[in-house]
């Protein structure tokens, strides 16, 4: 049974009378420990893709499973629960909570799982040593870097262990090295972790790091290949 | 847990001068709540005293009809049951037998219309704050006897001072007229300045002699230690003196003016205090709205990565409760300061003190900390920020997390 299975995926938006199609008939099976990325320009449908994947937002037609669990009969409280415990988010701008550390951010999701406080300070701080950020535990966002933001950010995605972490255009917002540096973390936690990732792109750099690549366009799968 | 209240806590500062502003209007509305009250409370207080430590009493024993009819031919001689359970009770701070009519106070050159108090002077100390309100000279002294107490402003009217003579004129029990020729020995003032033109004090032996009265008296105004006694006494009293020719009164039956005054005053209070917090309930309501639109796509995000729209509504309502819980703490502070402040130095009333009179208040105005009252008020701020935090922390759990993290403000 693959992690996730997309099978005939349709996805309208109505903006006043005009009906949006955002995904058309999307096919996707995708296995646990997989690498991939969505590649495709803006408007394709990728970031629809991944929302959907994540029980973020409903779907027209079809049927989605992940984890196990066909997500558009799930109920609101059952949907957070699946992002909660079996899906981490990675975004665009971070999306990080301003008021908290870089290590309470950390730890928040596990708040939300009701790890125990010195569970969470110890996972936390473990996990930002993985990905380089020691030294900035107990830094704000606001005094970190977009790198390092996202490094932060992709700890939080990680640390309670999700069966699939979601990233929205992860290297958007960061220069060519430090989204080199982000994908290599990524790609390391996914190779020692078993962590699937699945993120969406245009970035011709993510999409050499990905080993499978799946590219949109108009709201269909245009290519599915494997490196 | 810890974690949601520092993030709540930190949340209220993201933008401090709206949260100071906020937290300021709060504040001023609570000390404005807190001032109001204190000044009720000792304008009642002050009402109460002023008319219970002058004419009145706690508890009052009269001859049946002198409370419908007060003349003295209304009178009575105190039973000595009434004067030896007034000794044994130890509710009872002190009684004095009086005999009160009224009169003509009359000089070369003018006359007034007053009420004569004839009293004994050792023990009208126990129940009355006329000897303690002496200015000039004193609460009748033991060397002569034809001596007479007045209030300031009749001092000034009839022109006379300390050791001047005037002429008491009144009818007798047998209806011819009495007189008698006093000298002042004291003159009093109370702050209410219609007590204080009126109505004069002296002994009474010498009133009974000058009306053709003998051991009859026409009330016994009896004083408590603790005002909220007044019924249970009167009804152990009522009790204990059985007789158709006594009647007991409280202060309360005795001064129904100040009784509907009282009523009335926490009734027209009641909308004023709802206006002040409706006014701070909007802007709880207001300032909540604007920092949660803020913070819409926030909002998305933390419900996308697993934050239940429960525990967000806890981290928005916990926010509003530190906020209203910190205004409460300081305009407690600060209006409870005030008030004990100001209740101690006395707000002076100037040219208002004359209409103030008529309400039953001095020249100064003494507001009175109420623990409850105040307690409440402050309760009542708290309950009033997380009350109408409830619309704006449910209004920003409605949205689904990509409709929120699709709107940058709401």
């Amino acid at each position: 049974m693959p992690l996730v299975s997309v099978k005939n995926v349709n996805k309208a938006y109505k903006t006043g009378a005009t009906e949006v199609h955002a995904l058309r008939g999307v096919d996707l099976d995708l296995e646990t420990g997989e690498f991939t990325a969505i590649a495709g320009p803006s408007g394709s449908g990728k970031t629809t893709l991944l929302n959907i994947i994540g029980g973020l937002d409903t779907i027209s037609d079809g049927s989605v499973v992940v984890a196990d669990q066909d997500i558009s009969g799930l109920k609101p409280r059952q949907l957070h629960e699946l992002r909660l415990y079996q899906i981490g988010f990675v975004f665009q701008a971070y999306n990080l909570i301003p008021v908290l550390t870089a290590c309470e951010n950390v730890e928040f999701t596990m708040l939300l799982q009701g790890v125990p406080r010195d569970e969470r300070r110890r996972r936390a701080t473990e996990i930002l040593d993985r990905v380089g950020l020691t030294d900035q535990m107990h830094r704000r966002p606001a005094a970190m870097s977009g790198g390092q933001q996202q490094r932060v950010a992709v700890a939080r995605a990680i640390v309670t262990k999700p069966r699939i972490v979601l990233a929205d255009e992860p290297t958007a917002n960061l220069d060519s090295q430090t989204g080199t540096n982000l994908m290599a973390v990524m790609k390391q936690l996914n190779e020692e972790e078993a962590i699937t990732f699945l993120f969406s792109t245009h970035d011709q750099m993510v999409m050499s790091h990905a080993r499978r690549l799946i590219r949109l366009h108009d709201g269909r799968v245009e290519s599915d290949t494997t490196a | 847990m810890s974690l949601l209240i520092k993030m709540a806590w930190l949340n209220i500062w993201r933008n401090k001068r709206r949260a100071a502003i906020l937290l300021m209007a709060m504040v001023a509305g609570l000390v404005g709540v807190i001032f109001s009250l204190g000044v009720v409370s000792g304008w009642i207080s002050q009402m109460i005293d002023t008319a219970v430590g002058t004419t009145e009493s706690h508890v009052k024993v009269m001859a049946t009809g002198f409370h419908e009819n007060p003349v003295i031919e209304n009178h009575f001689v105190p039973p000595r049951a009434l004067h030896e359970h007034l000794r044994t009770d130890a509710r009872v701070r002190g009684w004095s037998d009086r005999v009160q009519v009224s009169g003509l106070l009359s000089t070369a050159d003018q006359s007034v219309l007053v009420t004569i108090i004839g009293v004994d002077p050792v023990a009208e100390t126990t129940v009355s704050v006329i000897p303690n309100a002496i200015v000039k000279g004193d609460f009748f002294t033991a060397a002569r006897t034809s001596q007479i107490v007045v209030g300031d402003r009749l001092a000034q009217r009839i022109s006379k001072g300390i050791g001047k003579k005037v002429v008491l004129t009144s009818q007798q029990l047998g209806g011819e007229l009495g007189a008698a020729a006093l000298r002042i020995a004291g003159v009093f003032d109370t702050g209410n300045s219609g007590f204080d033109e009126h109505t004069v004090y002296v002994r009474k032996d010498v009133l009974q002699d000058m009306l053709g009265m003998h051991d009859e008296i026409t009330e016994t105004a009896i004083a408590l230690h603790d005002i909220d006694m007044t019924e249970v006494v009167s009804n152990d009293l009522r009790r204990r003196v059985q007789s158709e020719h006594l009647q007991i009164y409280t202060w309360q039956e005795r001064l129904p003016f100040i009784v509907q005054t009282l009523s009335l005053s926490k009734r027209m209070m009641a909308p004023y205090y709802g206006i002040f917090y409706l006014a701070m309930a909007f802007g709880v309501l207001n300032t909540l709205l604007m920092a949660i639109g803020e913070r819409t796509h926030e909002i998305g995000v933390l419900m996308a990565i697993g934050m239940r729209p429960r525990n967000m509504i806890l981290v928005i309502v916990m926010e509003s409760f530190m906020l209203s819980a910190l205004a409460a703490a300081i305009g407690l502070t600060v209006g409870s300061t005030l008030v004990l402040w100001l209740g101690h130095t006395g707000i002076d009333l100037g040219s208002l003190a004359a209409g103030a009179n008529y309400f039953g208040l001095g020249r100064t105005l003494r507001p009175q900390f109420d623990p409850g009252m105040t307690a409440a008020a402050a309760v009542a701020t708290i309950a009033i920020g997380v009350i109408f935090s409830l619309q704006p922390a449910f209004h920003a759990v409605w949205k689904t997390p990509v409709e929120a993290m699709n709107s940058r403000n709401a």
